[in-house]
């Protein structure tokens, strides 16, 4: 008996009460825009033999902790030595390669989809905005693009994905869903001296 | 009200130096009278051009106190700016509309009741307060009101509206504090090195002292030179400038503490360089305290970025080159320079003949006695060998001496030693990543800052990992350079002390204490700094020692008889500079979590309570109803926050046992069990159930409380050498979970749920089964924290409140309720199950704590085994017992049991009462309670002391509500 995931539900916004406090979705951001991502299954892998099990599923090279990689279900993070975390649009085909290659050593797939949010802070201006809640450095050169973080963010723990759009950095923050509305509330106060917005998740999209 | 204009007698024609906007007139008002102000103001600029020259009263005399640093480093002219106390005015810029007040004075500022204090000063003497108001004690309260009164600073508005203030993080390879000369070129030298510079300084403009010094620098006046130097720098891509931030301390591996504004900032840099100046600091003579006597680079700020004239007729005192170059200064602006009172022997030649060509009095070898005057200075007594002149002035100039900045490289663990020849503390050794350049190294002359600066920055970027060859090369030539430069330093001479002490000659403007006083410290054996700065308050003023450290020392030296290196110097401790409450108190970021189901308890009116970061329903409005409705009904309530681990791996089962007191090997597929978790002294940690769900699969619940540290200690356990195969995800936020519990539980349940038999021979009490419920997959686990049948039901977080809904839809034709965390309390107590850290404490084992059935000594191993096998072979001391008062009172949780003894009130504390209720239940007072082994038979009676009264309990069985566990079973 494994408790089942949830691949066949639709992705339950953990901030829908939260956001319709704010100001309408803007259009365009001019210095920095925030918006809640809900198109992200998350599937957290962990093995001492999962780099492998990735490198053959994915037919890709080492990579190092903390980077992001595109792989054909989606982006892959590496969190430490024997753990993951795929980010995904289709849970299934995911879960169902990797399963068919993993050898002897345990490894393991959970679904943490539902336990976590996902705000993404994205503008010129968002590499100034994160240093107000958060210790790490920002700068290109010790943050780069396709780049991740494990790191106290407002004092709560986040995982911080840093993905560029073609034309301005853009932060992905990762924390518990239960802090989704805290974490939303400070970020956004923060950005707000720089003239932040609320964009639209289709927006980012584009 | 009456509006002034600019006084324009008192401004100087407009300057490049100068900071003002001419154009743009503001108003303010100072005690309720308007002034005017250019933008680009100070307060006290604005206020000085419009002669004004008291700004405040002294700490205890009430003595006028006129501008002296203008730097923001003296007390003198402090004010309070509409609710925030202590704003420095010389560098508080002119808003529009201020409203700025005096501080320390009544009824008013130049008529002040409270310096009648100065005509009974002998009763006043240091340390009086120490000795004085001791009896009778009953009058403290009183005392203590007239002193809050009589001294003080400003006034803090308890009714004020908070400010907004925030951090922000910087990170830098080189961080530079400290923007004159000697940081631009270190900032410059390190970012020309490639590496990323910060560089910091507190005032509003980089340049440090060359920004309102005029000299000739290659044929341009220094303000010019300067800024083509902060050209470069902030042109620099390297270099990030923040000005008007403050550094208020440095701490372990160059973090700095800054403030900017309303923001703290939060630094972390590679290496350091200090480069923070000197402090220039007043002579110690008679009356040197009167308003009209300034620092001279006090009056050069005043010339120079405000374009204001102290005055009309000065005397100089100068023992440095500079005090010759402000004489200068004052004549180039029109001011008569009445005499230069010359401490030095030898004053720079070239200098002194400008002045004596423009019909200035030199007078060399002097020492200055005293200053004269009512509200402002109006004369001066000065000495040259026997010869004894009064000298009429409204301003008396200051350059007697300077005092190293050195805070920072105190706080980075440098070494600072006194040079005698240099009659300056100058830093011996630095630790490693931290330099100095410039004034705080004792360095004084501009081409040997730049040379300092320089190496500092290539030094500073050398040590961060940036720099080549080249940059070494350079630096070797420079460490040549400079040591050859520092060969010849020549002394930036402090002038002597009197003779004799004056009657008001202050050492410590801050807290008005007097050589006198400084004397009469060390005379009662207060001979030490550190003590002297105890005992007399020197130092522990609003400057910080800024203005008063470097003469203290030297009176501290001269009356024990000591060289200023035998005599030492005091601690500097962060922060080294004033910085507000609201910018260390920052944001309010207090971590707050809700369930998936928070919006719809407080759409149906729950009082919310916290409970660790979590909010949690208290109760709905009425608890007894909620207690009731699980009793007689059913009930929901929300349990998400209960902590939740997955454990996957075949070596489960075996970290199980070791967790846990009880067994585990033999549990079976779809069995729950309770366990209990120790620590390492066999103390109880957390207890929850666990559910198998696979061969290799357990799903386990810790308290809401332990979530976090159960999983990061079991994690711990698993890193560090335990070698088990398993993985352990800490599942807390991945489901939501809720207890649907009462006698109609399972008939509610039903209506909503597929793919499970939920009778009670299908499932059973202690059992986990999967379905699904109003369309979700779940995990139910048939558990009771109430005592009823119950089912707790844990689906994905997403969907918490579609299943809460769809609970409370299903449950209408039974009436369900909505249960919060204080029914529950009720509920458990009634059924007697423990809260582990309510009824448990650090020193509770399972053995006292009534869990002995759990415990399985003969198992193997378990965490805390050891330690609870040595308690079990000595004895149990405490048993946590349930128990019923008789007479109907309800005791408070935390309440002593007690029995005649050797107490303070003849009565000896034997135990306490941790849970206590009024069981809606049972129409009865029941709780839990510690008490001594022995007392704890059924019947046995105990004293509580209840709200100073004392009554009685009886130990009663547990649990007190369905012993048999019909209902759980049901």
């Amino acid at each position: 008996m494994m408790l089942p995931t949830t691949s066949q539900l639709p992705i339950a916004s953990p901030l829908a009460n939260t956001l319709p406090h704010y100001k309408d979705m803007q259009e365009q951001p001019q210095t920095v825009g925030m918006a809640e991502i809900t198109n992200w299954h998350h599937l957290h892998i962990r093995g001492m033999g999962a780099e492998a099990v990735l490198s053959n599923t994915y037919s890709m090279s080492q990579i190092a902790i903390g980077a992001v990689t595109t792989v054909s279900d989606g982006i892959l993070v590496r969190l430490r030595r024997d753990e993951f975390l795929l980010l995904t649009s289709d849970l299934n085909p995911a879960m169902k390669q990797l399963t068919s290659k993993h050898g002897e050593a345990l490894f393991t797939l959970t679904d943490i989809t539902g336990g976590r949010a996902v705000i993404c802070v994205g503008g010129v201006c968002a590499p100034e905005v994160l240093p107000k809640v958060c210790g790490l450095d920002f700068t290109d050169s010790e943050f780069p693009n396709r780049y991740a973080a494990q790191t106290s963010l407002a004092k709560v723990r986040a995982l911080i994905v840093r993905l560029d759009t073609a034309q301005a950095p853009a932060y992905y923050l990762i924390v518990d869903r239960s802090l989704a509305a805290y974490v939303w509330d400070v970020v956004y106060d923060a950005t707000q001296e720089f003239g932040g917005v609320v964009l639209s998740q289709e927006l980012l999209r584009k | 009200m009456t509006s002034s204009p600019i006084i324009t007698n008192r401004r100087l024609p407009s300057s490049p130096s100068q900071t003002l906007n001419r154009q743009k007139v503001v108003t303010f008002t100072f005690d309720g009278k308007e002034y005017s102000a250019y933008e680009g103001d100070t307060i006290a600029s604005a206020l000085a051009a419009a002669s004004v020259t008291t700004f405040s009263r002294s700490f205890k005399y009430h003595r006028r106190r006129g501008l002296l640093c203008a730097a923001g480093n003296c007390p003198n002219c402090l004010v309070q700016v509409a609710d925030e106390p202590n704003v420095r005015s010389c560098t508080a810029p002119v808003q529009p509309g201020m409203a700025v007040r005096s501080q320390n004075a009544w009824p008013s500022l130049d008529t002040d009741v409270m310096s009648l204090t100065q005509l009974v000063d002998r009763f006043l003497p240091v340390g009086f307060y120490y000795k004085a108001f001791m009896r009778p004690r009953a009058l403290w309260p009183l005392y203590e009101r007239i002193l809050r009164r009589a001294a003080g600073l400003g006034e803090v508005v308890p009714d004020s509206k908070p400010g907004y203030f925030d951090k922000v993080y910087k990170h830098a390879d080189v961080a530079v504090i400290g923007g004159g000369p000697a940081g631009l070129k270190a900032a410059m030298a390190a970012a020309n090195a490639s590496a990323h510079v910060l560089l910091m300084d507190t005032e509003p403009a980089l340049g440090g002292h060359l920004r309102y010094a005029t000299h000739d620098i290659g044929g341009h006046p220094a303000y010019e030179y300067a800024a083509n130097l902060i050209e470069q720098v902030s042109n620099h891509p390297g270099i990030e400038v923040m000005t008007g931030t403050t550094a208020i301390g440095r701490y372990d591996h160059n973090w700095i503490g800054a403030q900017t504004e309303n923001r703290l900032v939060k630094l972390r840099a590679q290496s350091l360089v200090v480069s923070t100046g000197a402090y220039e600091i007043p002579a110690l003579f008679e009356n040197n305290d009167l308003p009209g006597i300034m620092l001279a680079s006090g009056v050069r700020r005043l010339l120079h970025l405000w374009g204001v004239v102290p005055g009309q007729r000065a005397v100089v005192v100068s023992a440095n080159p500079r005090g010759l170059q402000t004489a200068l200064d004052l004549l180039k602006s029109g001011i008569q320079v009445a005499a230069v009172a010359e401490l030095r022997s030898a004053p720079e030649i070239p200098l002194v003949e400008q002045l004596k060509a423009a019909g200035v009095n030199v007078i060399a070898n002097a020492s200055i006695v005293k200053a004269n005057g009512g509200g402002r200075v109006e004369n001066v007594t000065l000495k040259s060998g026997s010869q004894i002149q009064e000298i009429a002035c409204d301003l008396l100039v200051l350059s007697s001496g300077y005092m190293p900045a050195s805070e920072l490289l105190f706080q980075s663990g440098a070494k600072l030693t006194w040079d005698e020849t240099l009659n300056e503390f100058t830093p011996s050794s630095l630790p490693e990543k931290v330099f100095a350049a410039g004034e705080t190294a004792g360095t004084h002359t501009l081409s040997d800052i730049e040379l300092e600066g320089e190496l500092a920055g290539l030094q500073a970027a050398l040590s961060a990992g940036f720099g080549d060859d080249t940059v070494r090369a350079r630096i070797g030539a420079l460490v040549e350079k400079v040591h050859e430069q520092r060969a010849k330093r020549a002394p930036w001479t402090i002038g002597d002390l009197p003779e004799v002490a004056g009657k008001k000659d202050f050492v410590c403007f801050c807290e008005d204490v007097t050589r006198k006083d400084v004397k009469q410290s060390i005379d009662e054996g207060y001979d030490s700094m550190e003590l002297l700065k105890r005992y007399s308050t020197i130092s522990m003023g609003p400057c910080q020692g800024k203005m008063c450290n470097m003469t203290a020392m030297r009176v501290c030296a001269h009356y024990n008889q000591q060289t200023i290196a035998e005599t030492g110097t005091t601690t500097s401790r962060p922060p080294i500079k004033t910085v507000t409450m609201g910018a260390l108190g920052g944001r309010l970021m207090t971590p707050v979590r809700v369930t998936p189901m928070h919006d719809w308890h407080l759409a149906h009116g729950a009082k919310m309570m916290n409970s660790g970061v979590w909010k949690r329903p208290e109760h709905y409005g009425d608890p007894t109803a909620e207690v009731r409705a699980v009793r007689e009904g059913v009930a929901l309530i929300d349990i998400s926050t209960l902590g939740k681990l997955h454990l996957h791996g075949p070596d489960a089962p075996v970290l199980l046992e070791r967790l846990y007191v009880n067994r585990w090997r033999k549990l079976g597929i779809g069995r729950v069990r309770y366990g209990v978790m120790l620590n390492n002294e066999g103390v109880v940690m957390d207890d929850g159930v666990a559910a198998c769900l696979s061969d290799d699969f357990y799903y386990i619940t810790a308290t809401s409380s332990g979530a976090t540290a159960v999983y990061e200690w079991i994690e711990s356990y698993l890193q560090s050498g335990w070698m088990l195969n398993v993985h352990l995800l800490d599942a807390t936020e991945l489901r939501a979970a809720m207890n649907l519990t009462g006698p109609f539980a399972r008939e509610v349940l039903a209506k909503v749920t597929e793919g499970v038999d939920l009778s009670s021979t299908a499932f059973p009490y202690m059992h986990a089964r999967q379905a699904t419920i109003a369309g979700v997959p779940a995990l139910l686990l048939r558990v009771g924290f109430t005592g009823e049948l119950g089912y707790e039901i844990h689906v994905p977080s997403g969907f918490g409140l579609q299943v809460w809904e769809a609970l409370m839809e299903a449950g209408k034709a039974h009436n369900i309720k909505p249960f919060g965390v204080e029914a529950q309390r009720v509920l458990r107590l009634e059924k007697g199950h423990i809260i582990v850290g309510q009824d448990t404490d650090g020193m509770s084992n399972p053995l006292e704590a009534g869990l002995e059935g759990l415990v399985k000594l003969d198992k193997d191993d378990f965490i805390g085994k050891t330690s609870l096998v040595f308690a079990h072979e000595h004895g149990i001391e405490n048993r946590l017992v349930g128990f019923e008062m008789p007479d109907g009172t309800l005791p408070e949780e935390g309440n002593q049991i007690v029995q005649p003894g050797k107490g303070p009130i003849g009565l000896e504390i034997i135990g306490r009462v941790t849970s206590v209720r009024r069981s809606p239940t049972l129409n009865k007072v029941i709780g839990l309670c510690w008490l001594p082994d022995g007392m704890n038979n059924p019947g046995q009676e105990f004293t509580i002391r209840v709200r100073g009264e004392l009554k009685t309990g009886r130990v009663v069985i547990l649990p007190f509500y369905d012993p048999e566990n019909a209902r759980l079973n049901a």
